[in-house]
């Protein structure tokens, strides 16, 4: 009976399996292992300690440059250009522009009606004395050479 | 077909014109203006080479000061519509009512005025264009110039609480960035310095607005003799300084020898030097930074 049994033993620890079986079951597992992806690598890679320690030594080092550095922004006082157009927009300097335009018609529509009233002095307008007073070019080269020729005969 | 098109043309240009805002001086009275001024210099050209017709001159000079005086009141009463009866008061509701009348009225005899000219023209003596002139001066004077006056006026101090709002937001959003550059360490002695100035200024603008807005509602609005300020001065800060931040307390208005305008134009300045403080500022930030 146990002679019987090693023999069956002896007859099994010769058994191997099918080289055409175990080459393709061979092949089979190799193509799965190229299948992780990469997001399984990256994971097991954060996962070393020693990636989590410089993730972490990175991470206080930004906070401590954070604090330290002074990178503040002040949006309020940013440009002058908008401080000038904000105080140049204010709609009261509109119409003080248009107040202005109206006293000057309103001195404009009184010299008017003067004008239409005033019958006397014709010639003395105030208007027509200036511009004509802007007409003659009193340094004239003409007339400057005129005054030296008469200093020359007079002296 | 082409009068259609030319229909169509000007239906669309006349709402592209009724579309825009209103201006306080439309081209009508811009054109109107400088064919009052082109008159004259004609008129008094006549006068001086003893033109014998120069009557002719005053009656076209004349009809020209009419015509633009017509153009300069609707102007008014176009910015007089504009105001939003939703947000003022009764009181401010009936002063629009008697000014818009004033207008009405003042249009109303310009227009006449026009008519006798156009009528009369052929026949008019120099006596009588001299008498239509004065009276004409008298009425623009007398009506028109204190009507046009009040509807400035009551402009000047609503544009000048909008541009008080404005600085009071700006100075606002300054505040929170000097608490940021002093959290961050920065600096910020100087900044606060000139700040706490604007900070005066801006009171004492305000503090002048309201001013004006107690004396234009006291003397156009209510239309108050001087010795019942006391008794409802409340009621007329309630009203007259709904947006505006009161710092007047009872007892008389002493600001009477500044008038309205001189008031607005104050505290406007005041104003400017608030941002002229404000680029100062500006400056002295990049400087920091």
């Amino acid at each position: 009976m146990s002679h019987k049994i090693h023999k069956q033993l002896e007859r099994l620890r010769q058994i191997s399996p099918n080289p055409h079986f175990a080459a393709r079951t061979r092949l089979s597992i190799l193509s799965q292992k190229q299948n992780i992806s990469y997001i399984d690598v990256f994971i097991l890679f954060i996962k070393k300690p020693m990636v989590v320690g410089s993730f972490a030594f990175a991470l206080v080092l930004f906070v401590l440059i954070s604090v330290l550095s002074p990178t503040v922004t002040v949006s309020s006082l940013e440009s002058i250009d908008t401080l000038n157009q904000e105080v140049d927009a204010l709609s009261i300097n509109i119409h003080l522009k248009e107040l202005s335009y109206q006293q000057n018609a309103d001195s404009m529509v009184m010299a008017a009606i003067t004008e239409i009233k005033d019958a006397k002095a014709s010639h003395l307008n105030s208007k027509t004395l200036n511009s004509e007073s802007q007409n003659l070019n009193i340094e004239n080269k003409d007339s400057q050479n005129i005054d030296k020729l008469l200093d020359t005969v007079i002296f | 077909m082409r009068t259609i098109s030319l229909f169509i043309l000007f239906s669309l240009l006349s709402g592209a014109y009724l579309s825009t805002p209103a201006r306080a001086q439309s081209n009508t009275t811009k054109e109107a203006l400088e064919d009052v001024k082109e008159s004259v210099t004609t008129l008094i050209n006549a006068k001086d080479e003893e033109n014998p017709n120069d009557i002719v001159f005053r009656i076209e000079t004349f009809k020209k000061v009419i015509n633009f005086s017509i153009a300069e009141a609707k102007d008014l009463k176009i910015k007089l519509f504009g105001v939003d009866l939703k947000k003022v008061g009764t009181s401010t509701i009936a002063w629009k009512n008697r000014i818009m009348k004033n207008l009405d009225d003042t249009i109303e005899y310009y227009d006449s005025e026009m008519s006798f000219i156009k009528e009369r023209e052929a026949t008019m003596t120099l006596a009588e264009i001299k008498a239509k002139a004065e009276s004409f001066k008298e009425w623009r004077e007398n009506k028109y110039a204190p009507t046009a006056d009040e509807i400035n006026n009551y402009f000047l101090i609503e544009q000048q609480k909008q541009a008080l709002e404005t600085t009071k937001k700006r100075a606002d959003k300054i505040r929170i960035d000097i608490e940021k550059l002093k959290k961050a360490r920065i600096k910020t002695l100087n900044l606060e310095k000139l700040f706490s100035k604007t900070d005066i200024l801006i009171k004492d603008a305000y503090e002048l607005n309201d001013k004006a807005v107690l004396l234009f509602y006291r003397t156009k609005i209510l239309q108050l003799p001087q010795s019942e300020d006391g008794v409802i001065l409340s009621e007329i800060i309630e009203e007259a300084t709904s947006t505006a931040t009161s710092t007047m307390t009872g007892g008389a208005d002493k600001s009477t020898e500044l008038s309205i305008k001189d008031l607005v134009k104050e505290s406007f300045a005041k104003v400017k030097n608030v941002y002229q403080i404000f680029i100062d500022m500006s400056n002295l930030v990049r400087k920091l930074l």
